[in-house]
């Protein structure tokens, strides 16, 4: 019976104000125990209707905001987190806001968009809150479906490909929030892959490879930050995907490819040593590079190194490298292959001394 | 990739996260975030470029917000437009515009495959807005008037500024990406049609080929997408602006355009989805340009050559169903209806795929190919007569592009149509049908002219005949309009003999076709012969016999016109009558039997009136004794023009010098003193039978010629009907009194040299010593033309006419006298001619009842007497005839047949018999035999 008065004197406000009198509002419903899912029918209507301005019953014309009155609502939203302190309300909040429910909400596309436009620009105002919240909102939607695709498309497409000037706010993303870094790498591997077969699009544009690379050797503690949020469950870190780039790298030449970008592998492939490394003292056990990881590794290694004849050195280079991770983990315990199984794996490879050193090292493993 | 690096002159200086944040709220508020006041335009802009270089998130508010900017640019500059320059005006904004542009073009530089899309489009569809926006304006000219609307947005910085961002964009893209910014300049062209046209044309001509080949590609591209699915909506908009910027670059880069297009066709014959569509589209977009049409009918048609057509077929039927190739065949169909230039060729193309001329070609064509031009030409015929004809019925007199511009090519395309066979004329033959009945009566009369003075064998009139009943049911005048050509054409000599020989031909033709459904199409063309006399009879005249005789022929057919006027009907007489002595004169003529056959019926036909039968007897009997044609009818004409020949080489100045100097020729009728004895003339004999035949050619017309009665007000009207009626009963043929008695006085006028009207009733014996130079000159005319006494046979046999060819008589029996008294020898056949004429002249008064019965039958004994008693017995036919001269009124009885009969007293008859008894029995052994002849019952 409340509802309908607060939606009235709401539409009667208007836009900016009614926006900030919603988030209020959810707001207090968030805090008030009420559960999301209880007023959902209510609240999202509301949300959907002063944040989003695309009411259900709309018509087919109605463009809700114009580009000016968008950013000022990005303003507001960005002002609006900014003064939140309490972490699990603000996230309830942003959830409310932003949450897709995999896909199935009506209003899918328009809210990627909108926190696409509001990530970008928190990227750039290094909005610590709104950063942490998108990672949580990565988290709860799945690092691979396909609004998180879109949102960090968009991101790419803003800070790397039409506004390379700005690449240095990006680069300071990691210190602003760790959490946003790493999730923002784990997703990025998945997006790039290194495909053999596939051209340009499977590998990540050289700007966003050398910030991540800046990123990972800066802080190697950046690959660990997903950690805390996902205690318990099986861990999702960017170190698998990252040990892909590192390894396969060499053999997957790049018509583009250059001297630069090989130095930034190289950096990267440190960094990534270093992560194992630091995830020792940080989360002890975590199991960062799973098996099937590892075999998959493998496998794409071997069909490159098959179908690159010429390219001796860079196999090599190639090879020591996987050997140098999976020396590094097996050492930090961070995969749970022992030796005899590693073994097992690596018999096409060519021969590496470094390799055959681990190998026959023996041990209890 | 490297360039993106460095971001060059874009490269933002960086800012602290609470500047960016203040620079985004000075921005959304429009007010200065740390000093608090309102930020001018200039201020407020150069805020929103600074973020477009910081925050990214900002850049679609940036670019609304400066359109904002260029907006209120070209308003001021409108407002200033409209007062003249006098108002008040604005900020300048002019430095502001310069700096957003340098900003833009920085991006696009450093980025063209990013940026490019995104600005080309912002600007455009400003542009766009802007266009579309202000079109209303008091400053801003109509729409229509695309250079004075160029000029004026031309002059506006903002405008000119956002072109010039648009073409670099465009420039700087290459290949693929490209596609995008024509996709929104192509987009924005269907949003703000006649508005945005100006930008269009810059555009095109500024890049003409870009524009070209890519609207092309990306409206092909949208065609695709669309087809595939269902037709939405959508697409048509599209294809309609692709149309329309190619219509607007088209009156400077026909020529591109043409070549894209070829291109587009040449390409398409590659395999692919995208190749399959093409042709479609290409056909699309020619329903909805005539420009395009035109490139494609008269281009695109010359490249169809037998290894295209074959891949063609290949390509189009791949994946398609059969409702939609029937769906393109009609369109194909719609398109040809709606060809102007270059129908032709694409018939012929047609014509030529669906039945070869020639089989021999390198590649054969793919029986599909043949078959699917087979049903367009098919679905082409029954489409245009559904339009020829359902226009027709609700009055629209549109016209059919295809039909009036192949209107130019009728003639050509009936003499294809008498040259081919098949399929192919029955397409023809249709088509020519339509074309007639679309564009009326006088291109349809064209074609029925052209067939009608070309078609050589029965058969082809046989198409003529089809073609002229197609057009009947719309056109019933045709017939006559194109005998009114056909006469023309005659009449100008355009044509030389043997056309026009076979133009009249034809129509003899189809004039005697016994055809009965033909029957009124027949009458039709009587009537409409009928209405050119005057040509008709000027081709009796044509001085090739040939075509004269079937003139003739024609004439006879047809007859003579109701009611002929005055100057027509002599003119024909004439004519008619000189053509049948020159086929007379012939002696090569094909059937000329035949041919005088259908004079004599023609000039019978003239006869019919009376002024008619006057002036066809006229020229007959003058024409018999004309010196060209008197040899035919064995006269005995001396000719001298062969003598006159040598004279007629000296001039009439050196005749004049030898005047001077010596006297006068002397002419004597041995010849000229000076020059020797005239010449014997060469009488020029034909053979006997040609002149009997001759002869009896003329005697038959003229006989047939007096046939028709024409009556007199005096004789009353119940005894004509009378006399008719028993005339049919009893025979049929019987010569005319009107006829005879107008056949007597021609021959007396034409014969006898005195002017005045010759009196009827027969001279005193004394009398004729006045007389004896005329009499001398009748028997002369008697003696060179031995025809006058076959007419004068004919005119006894009117009876009552041979009362006026008295002076005739009179005269030649006069001369007789004359001659048989002074002669000196013992039998009367020594002088045959006399005793023929003799002989002649009693049977013909015997015959016409001037003389009674026994008196009448003088003449058989001619040859038996002596001359001197032949003089005894002519004078006392002359003392009889003086005592019973002749006249027509004293023809008071009838026989049974209705024939008027003389009756003449037996005592005076018995009274001038004396003479002849007497006679008889001074021979009596040479006569004996005779002698109960002449007893009076």
């Amino acid at each position: 019976m409340k509802m309908p008065s607060l939606r009235d004197s709401l539409a009667y406000e208007g836009f900016p104000q009614a926006t900030r009198l919603a988030l209020e509002h959810v707001e207090a419903s968030c805090s008030g125990g009420e559960s999301v899912g209880g007023g959902g029918t209510n609240l999202g209507a509301l949300v959907e209707e002063f944040v989003h301005f695309r009411p259900p019953d709309a018509l087919p014309h109605h463009t809700g905001l114009n580009a000016l009155q968008e950013l000022q609502l990005l303003q507001i939203l960005s002002d609006y987190f900014g003064a939140k302190t309490n972490v699990g309300v603000t996230r309830q909040v942003f959830m409310v806001l932003f949450a897709t429910r995999g896909g199935a909400d009506r209003l899918t596309d328009h809210k990627v968009k909108l926190l696409g436009k509001l990530v970008s620009m928190c990227i750039a105002t290094q909005h610590e809150t709104v950063l942490d919240c998108t990672a949580y909102w990565i988290l709860q939607e799945g690092a691979a479906s396909p609004p998180v695709l879109t949102l960090l498309n968009s991101i790419i497409q803003d800070y790397c490909m039409l506004m390379p000037g700005t690449l240095d706010t990006l680069q300071k993303v990691d210190k602003t929030s760790p959490s946003f870094a790493c999730q923002f790498v784990t997703i990025v591997t998945g997006l790039y892959q290194l495909k053999p077969d596939a051209v340009s699009s499977s590998h990540p544009p050289p700007s966003l490879l050398e910030v991540i690379a800046e990123w990972v050797a800066r802080n190697p503690r950046i690959c660990l930050a997903s950690l805390k949020d996902t205690k318990g469950a099986a861990p999702v870190t960017p170190i698998p995907g990252l040990c892909h780039w590192c390894v396969k790298s060499p053999l997957v030449r790049n018509p583009e490819s250059t001297q630069e970008e090989a130095m930034t592998y190289s950096k990267l492939h440190l960094g990534v040593l270093q992560s194992l490394l630091a995830a020792q003292t940080v989360a002890p056990n975590a199991k960062l590079l799973p098996v099937s990881a590892v075999e998959e590794m493998v496998a794409d290694l071997q069909a490159l190194v098959q179908t690159s004849e010429g390219l001796g050195e860079a196999a090599q280079l190639a090879v020591e490298r996987l050997a140098q991770v999976m020396q590094v983990a097996m050492a930090t315990g961070s995969t749970q292959l022992n030796r005899k199984q590693v073994a097992g794996m690596y018999g096409q490879l060519p021969e590496n001394r470094l390799l055959s050193l681990i190998l026959s090292y023996g041990g209890d493993g | 990739m490297a360039a993106t690096i460095g971001g060059g002159g874009v490269s933002a200086a960086s800012h602290t996260p609470q500047e960016l944040q203040a620079e985004i709220k000075t921005f959304v508020q429009g007010k200065h975030a740390t000093f608090g006041h309102k930020l001018t335009l200039e201020e407020h802009a150069r805020s929103a470029l600074s973020l477009l270089r910081t925050v990214p998130a900002a850049r679609s508010a940036v670019l609304e917000f400066l359109q904002g900017i260029f907006d209120e640019a070209v308003n001021s500059h409108i407002l200033q437009i409209e007062s003249e320059g006098s108002g008040t005006v604005g900020p300048n904004l002019d430095p502001v515009i310069q700096e957003v542009c340098s900003v833009l073009l920085g991006f696009v530089k450093v980025n063209p495959q990013a940026w490019a899309p995104l600005i080309s489009a912002w600007s455009i569809d400003l542009l766009g807005q802007i266009s579309t926006k202000y079109a209303g304006r008091r400053g801003v000219p109509h729409s229509s008037s695309l250079n004075e609307l160029l000029q004026l947005w031309m002059t506006c910085k903002a405008t000119r500024t956002l072109m010039d961002i648009y073409t670099q964009c465009l420039a700087a893209m290459t290949g693929s990406s490209a596609d995008l910014c024509v996709d929104a300049l192509l987009d924005t062209s269907v949003q703000h049609s006649p508005h945005f046209d100006w930008v269009v044309a810059h555009i095109g001509s500024s890049f003409p080929n870009t524009i070209i080949t890519r609207v092309l590609s990306c409206g092909l591209k949208d065609f695709c997408s669309h087809s595939s699915s269902q037709v939405t909506e959508s697409h048509v908009p599209k294809l309609a602006s692709v149309v329309g910027i190619l219509g607007h670059l088209a009156a400077h880069h026909a020529q591109d355009i043409r070549e894209a297009l070829l291109q587009l066709f040449h390409v398409s014959l590659s395999e692919g989805k995208q190749e399959q569509n093409t042709v479609p589209f290409l056909l699309e977009l020619a329903t909805m340009s005539s420009m395009l049409l035109r490139v494609i009918t008269t281009e695109l048609v010359d490249s169809l050559t037998a290894d295209v057509l074959n891949q063609l077929a290949r390509q189009l039927s791949k994946g398609r169903s059969k409702a939609d190739m029937e769906g393109l065949i009609s369109l194909v169909v719609h398109l040809i209806t709606k060809t102007s230039s270059g129908c032709q060729k694409v018939l012929k193309f047609l014509l030529d795929t669906a039945c070869p001329m020639n089989q021999k070609d390198e590649v054969p064509l793919d029986p599909a190919v043949q078959q699917t031009c087979t049903v367009i030409l098919n679905t082409l015929v029954s489409d245009l007569q559904k339009l020829v004809f359902g226009r027709a019925q609700q009055g629209d007199i549109t016209e059919i592009l295809f039909l009036s511009e192949l209107q130019a090519h009728r003639t050509h395309l009936c003499q294809e149509m008498l040259l081919v066979n098949g399929n192919r004329q029955w397409w023809l033959v249709q088509i020519l049908r339509l074309l007639g009945c679309h564009l009326g009566e006088s291109c349809a009369a064209d074609i029925v002219t052209f067939n009608l003075q070309h078609a050589q064998s029965q058969q082809q009139l046989g198409l003529l005949l089809e073609l002229l009943e197609g057009f009947q049911c719309c056109l019933p005048d045709v017939t006559g309009a194109a005998v009114c050509r056909c006469m023309d054409s005659l009449q100008t000599g355009t044509l030389n003999n043997t056309q026009a020989s076979r133009l009249l031909a034809n129509i003899v033709h189809l004039l005697k076709s016994d055809d009965t459904g033909k029957m009124h199409f027949r009458c039709q063309l009587q009537e409409a012969i009928l209405l050119h006399l005057q040509p008709m009879t000027s081709q009796l005249e044509h001085n090739c016999l040939q075509v004269a005789a079937k003139a003739m022929q024609i004439q006879a057919i047809v007859g003579l016109p109701a009611k002929p006027t005055t100057p027509a009907l002599i003119h024909t007489c004439q004519a008619a009558v000189r053509c049948f002595f020159r086929v007379l004169h012939d002696t090569d003529l094909d059937e000329k039997i035949t041919v005088i056959q259908y004079c004599k019926v023609y000039l019978s036909h003239l006869c019919g009136v009376q002024l008619g039968q006057t002036l066809v007897i006229r020229h007959l009997v003058q024409g018999v004794q004309d010196k060209e044609n008197a040899m035919l009818f064995g006269a005995d004409v001396k000719d001298y023009s062969s003598a006159d020949s040598s004279d007629s080489q000296s001039s009439l100045l050196q005749q004049n010098i030898q005047l001077g100097r010596s006297s006068t020729p002397t002419v004597f009728h041995a010849g000229v003193i000076g020059k020797g004895l005239r010449p014997k003339a060469d009488a020029k004999q034909l053979p006997t039978d040609q002149v009997t035949a001759s002869c009896q050619a003329v005697l038959d017309v003229l006989y047939t010629c007096t046939l028709h009665e024409h009556h007199h007000a005096a004789i009353p009207k119940h005894e004509e009907d009378r006399m008719d009626t028993s005339d049919s009963r009893v025979e049929r043929r019987r010569i005319s009194s009107s006829g005879s008695r107008t056949l007597a006085l021609l021959v007396v006028e034409l014969v006898c040299p005195d002017v005045i009207q010759a009196p009827t009733d027969w001279p005193d014996e004394e009398f004729t010593k006045y007389t004896v130079e005329r009499d001398l000159h009748i028997t002369r005319r008697f003696k060179e033309h031995p025809i006058l006494w076959d007419i004068l046979k004919l005119v006894a046999e009117g009876k009552t006419a041979l009362c006026h060819c008295a002076i005739l008589l009179s005269s030649v029996i006069s001369t007789l006298i004359t001659h048989w008294e002074g002669s000196r020898s013992s039998v009367t056949a020594d002088t045959p001619w006399h005793l023929q004429a003799s002989c002649k002249a009693l049977e013909c008064m015997g015959e016409a009842h001037l003389l009674p019965a026994p008196l009448g039958y003088i003449s058989e004994l001619f040859h038996i007497v002596t001359p001197y008693e032949v003089a005894l017995l002519l004078r006392e036919v002359w003392k009889f005839m003086v005592e019973n001269p002749p006249s027509p009124e004293l023809y008071s009885m009838r026989d049974i047949t209705g024939r008027p009969i003389r009756f003449f007293n037996p005592d005076l008859v018995r009274k001038h018999l004396a003479v002849v008894l007497s006679i008889l029995h001074s021979n009596i052994p040479k006569l004996g035999h005779l002698y109960s002849r002449f007893q009076l019952q």
